[in-house]
C-alpha cells in the first residue's frame, strides 16, 4: 500500500479527472449537437457522464470516459472530418500561457521548440517527440505517440490533434500547405478530409504518427509589424516571453500535468535502452511496485509492456536509420540486437516493412 | 374460428389435454377436502400464480413468430404451469403422501419446465444479439453507400470522386477538355468560431446554392470537405474554367450574409483553386493539383483564383 501510495505520486492514470480532457469533451459534445437530429445520450451512453452535468461549473472528465465518447461518435452515422473539425476549434486558446509564449517568440522555430518543451500542456493524450535535425536544412519532425493508451479511440485523437496543430500553425501564420504528416493507417478511399484539413503530402501507412515541418519555415521571423520595429520590440518581446514561460512552468508543475503511466513507462525504457535496457521487473521496481501490478495497470490502459518497449524501440531505430543516414549494423548494435538479420525480423514486425526501405530515404530525400 | 388457423393449435390442445390429465390423475388419486379445508391465502396465491403463467404463455404466443425459441419458452412455461396448477389442485384434494405419482406430479414437471425456459431464454437473447448485429450492419452500410451530404444536399467527396474517374475515362478517349475547380470558403474556422457551427452550416448552405447558381447545366457541384466545395466542369478549358471561377468570386462579394442573432451583416470571400485534366491525369493527381492552386490562391492574401502550374 505505501509503496504504491508513493509511486503514484509520480504518475496519473487515466481515471484522473483533467480540466484539457473535459475542454475536449465539452467541444466534442458541442460539435455533436450541432449536427441535425443528433442527440446527446447517442454520444454520452456509457460514458457515466450526464449531460446536465456538463453544464454544471467545475465539473470534469477523465480520459476513459472520453475515450466512451469518442468510441460512441465512431459508431454514429456523423461526418468523417470530426475529428479534424475537434482539432481546428481547439487550436487557438489564446488565453492559455502556452499560445501567449508562442505567439511572443521571435521565430517559427522557436515557437514550436516551446510548443514540444510545453507539449503536455498542449496535448495531454500524446507525447511529443522531437527528431535530432542533422543541419539547417533538415526539416523538424515532430511525432507524436500515444501517451495514455488510447486504444480505438486513437486514430479519432490522432486526427484530432493533427488538425489542433496545423490550426496552430496557420494561427502563426506559417504556410502549412508545405508539411508532410506521417500517417499510420492504410490510406482512406476518400481523402477529402485529410487534403482539406492537412495539405497534400501524406504519408499513409507510415510507421508512426507525426509530421515534418520544412527547414526554411522554422528561420521566418513571426508576423507582426516590419522587422525594424520588431528590432525595437524584440527587448520587450524577449521579457514578455519569459513571463509567460514562467506561467506555463507553474502550469506544468501543476498536479494535473503530471505523464499518465504508459508515458512514463515509455521515458523510463528510453532513458534505459542507451545503457542497458529495462525489462518489465526494472521497470517496475523503478516506479516502486511488484511486476503483476505494474502489468495489471498497463492492462487498465489497454496497453502492454512488450508493446511500449517495441514503440521505443522502433522510434531509435527510425531516429539512427531515417535521421542520422546510420545502417542496420549500427542501429543493430545500438539497440542490443546480437546480429543484424534478429534486427531486421523485429524491425519489420514493429514497422511492416525493413530498415533498407528507411535508409534509402534518408540518403535520396 | 381463429384458433383453428393459428400456429400454436396443435401445442394449446396439447396443453388443455395435459392439464385435463392432470385434473383426472387428481380427481383419481385424490379424496376431495371440501371448501372447510382450504386456505383462502394458500388458494389466492397459488391461484393467482397458475393464473399469470398462463397469461405468460398467451403473450409469448401472441408476440412471437412461431419457432425454435417460441416451443421452448412455450413447453417451459407449460411445465411450471402444470407444476403450479398441482399444487393448485393440492388445495382441493388430499393426496396418499407415499404415491410415487404425485412425488413425481410435484417435483419433475416444475424443474423440467424452469430448465427449458432457461435455454429458451438463452435462444431468445441469442436471437436478439443477431438482430441487433444486423440492424448496425444495415445502418454501416447506409452510412458508407449515402452520397449525399446532409447539410448542403450536395454530392459528397465519394460521389465526386467515381463521377471524376469517369469523366476522365471520357477525356482519354475524346480529349474534350475538362476543368476542375476547388472552392474554400477564407476565414471560415473564425466565423465558427463567432457565429456558432448552426450558423457555419446556413453560410455553408448559402455558398453552395450561390455557387450552383453561377454554374452551368452540365457542371456538378460537389461537397468536398468541410468548407470546401469542389466542381467537376466537362468540355471546359482552362481558360473558361478561370472565366467561371473569377464570376463566382466577383457574385460571392456583393452577396452580403446575414448571421446570428442580430442578423448582422457580413461578407465572405472565396480562394479558388482551378485545375484541368492532363493525358493520363488520376482522379488523386487532378485534385491534388487542384489542391496545390488553392494553396497558392490562398497564399496570394485569398479572394481569387489560382490556376495549377
Amino acid at each position: 500500500m505505501n509503496t504504491n501510495m508513493h509511486a503514484s505520486a509520480d504518475f496519473i492514470d487515466n481515471r484522473q479527472p483533467l480540466p484539457a480532457i473535459t475542454h475536449m469533451t465539452l467541444s466534442l459534445v458541442d460539435i455533436w449537437l450541432s449536427l441535425p437530429g443528433a442527440e446527446p445520450h447517442r454520444l454520452l451512453s456509457g460514458s457515466r457522464i450526464f449531460y446536465q452535468d456538463l453544464a454544471k461549473p467545475g465539473y470534469q472528465v477523465n480520459c476513459q470516459q472520453l475515450f466512451v465518447v469518442v468510441k460512441n461518435l465512431l459508431k454514429q452515422p456523423a461526418p468523417e472530418d470530426l475529428g479534424f473539425r475537434l482539432g481546428r476549434r481547439l487550436a487557438p486558446a489564446s488565453r492559455d500561457p502556452l499560445n501567449q509564449a508562442m505567439i511572443n517568440s521571435i521565430t517559427t522555430g522557436q515557437a514550436l521548440k516551446l510548443l514540444h518543451a510545453y507539449h503536455r500542456l498542449y496535448s495531454p493524450l500524446f507525447t511529443l517527440r522531437r527528431g535530432i535535425r542533422r543541419g539547417a536544412d533538415s526539416p523538424l519532425y515532430l511525432v507524436l505517440s500515444d501517451a495514455v493508451g488510447m486504444g480505438e479511440a486513437g486514430q479519432f485523437l490522432v486526427e484530432a490533434l493533427l488538425g489542433k496543430l496545423t490550426g496552430t500553425g496557420k494561427s502563426l501564420e506559417m504556410d502549412t500547405s508545405d508539411w508532410q504528416y506521417f500517417i499510420r493507417r492504410d490510406p482512406p478511399a476518400v481523402m477529402a478530409n485529410h487534403q482539406k484539413y492537412l495539405g497534400n503530402r501524406l504519408v499513409f501507412d507510415a510507421p508512426l504518427n507525426g509530421l515534418a515541418i520544412p527547414a526554411y519555415q522554422l528561420r521566418q521571423t513571426l508576423p507582426g509589424a516590419s522587422p525594424l520595429s520588431r528590432q525595437q520590440r524584440q527587448q520587450s518581446l524577449q521579457q514578455s516571453l519569459q513571463q509567460r514561460l514562467l506561467l506555463c512552468r507553474q502550469a506544468l508543475r501543476g498536479a494535473d500535468c503530471r505523464p499518465f503511466l504508459p508515458e512514463t513507462v515509455s521515458a523510463l525504457l528510453q532513458a534505459s535502452l542507451h545503457t542497458s535496457p529495462l525489462g518489465l521487473e526494472g521497470c517496475a521496481q523503478a516506479l516502486a511496485m511488484s511486476p503483476a501490478t505494474l502489468k495489471r495497470k498497463l492492462k487498465a490502459h489497454n496497453c502492454r509492456f512488450q508493446d511500449l518497449a517495441d514503440e521505443v524501440r522502433t522510434l531509435l531505430a527510425l531516429d539512427y536509420l531515417y535521421l542520422r543516414g546510420k545502417n542496420s549494423e549500427f542501429t543493430a548494435r545500438r539497440l542490443h540486437f546480437n546480429d543484424t538479420a534478429n534486427f531486421r525480423r523485429s524491425f519489420k514486425r514493429w514497422t511492416g516493412t525493413l530498415p533498407s526501405r528507411f535508409r534509402t530515404v534518408a540518403t535520396n530525400p | 374460428m381463429l384458433f383453428f388457423h393459428c400456429h400454436h393449435r396443435l401445442k394449446v390442445l396439447a396443453l388443455f389435454v395435459a392439464v385435463q390429465i392432470l385434473w383426472l390423475v387428481a380427481d383419481t388419486l385424490g379424496t376431495a377436502r371440501g371448501l372447510a379445508g382450504t386456505n383462502a391465502m394458500d388458494l389466492f396465491g397459488e391461484g393467482g400464480f397458475a393464473l399469470f403463467i398462463l397469461l405468460w404463455i398467451v403473450f409469448v404466443l401472441a408476440s412471437r413468430p412461431a419457432g425454435r425459441v417460441t416451443n421452448l419458452l412455450f413447453f417451459g412455461l407449460c411445465g411450471i404451469f402444470l407444476a403450479t396448477l398441482q399444487d393448485f389442485a393440492d388445495e382441493f384434494y388430499r393426496f396418499p403422501d407415499n404415491s410415487p405419482i404425485t412425488k413425481a406430479l410435484e417435483s419433475v414437471p416444475a424443474t423440467l419446465g424452469i430448465l427449458v425456459f432457461s435455454v429458451g431464454l438463452l435462444g431468445w437473447y441469442r436471437e436478439q444479439q443477431a438482430f441487433n448485429q444486423r440492424l448496425e450492419k444495415r445502418e454501416k452500410f447506409y452510412r458508407e453507400h449515402t452520397s449525399l451530404d446532409y447539410i448542403t444536399c450536395l454530392y459528397n467527396a465519394g460521389y465526386m470522386l467515381q463521377a471524376l474517374n469517369r469523366e476522365l475515362d471520357i477525356y482519354q478517349r475524346s480529349k474534350r477538355p475538362l476543368g476542375l475547380l476547388l472552392f474554400d470558403i477564407d476565414n471560415f474556422d473564425g466565423f465558427n468560431r463567432r457565429f456558432g457551427e448552426r450558423e457555419g452550416d446556413k453560410l455553408l448552405q448559402d455558398c453552395s446554392e450561390l455557387i450552383a447558381m453561377n454554374l452551368r447545366r452540365g457542371d456538378l457541384l460537389c461537397r468536398f470537405s468541410g468548407d470546401r466545395f469542389i466542381a467537376l466542369l466537362p468540355d471546359t478549358h482552362q481558360a473558361q474554367a478561370s472565366q467561371l471561377a473569377a464570376e463566382i468570386n466577383h457574385s460571392m462579394a456583393s452577396v452580403a450574409h446575414k448571421c446570428g442573432e442580430h442578423q448582422e451583416t457580413a461578407h465572405y470571400t472565396l480562394s479558388i483553386g482551378v485545375a484541368s485534366a492532363r493525358p493520363d491525369d488520376t482522379a488523386d493527381e487532378l485534385i491534388r493539383r487542384a489542391n496545390q492552386a488553392l494553396f497558392h490562391a490562398k497564399r496570394c492574401g485569398k479572394n481569387n483564383c489560382q490556376m495549377a502550374g
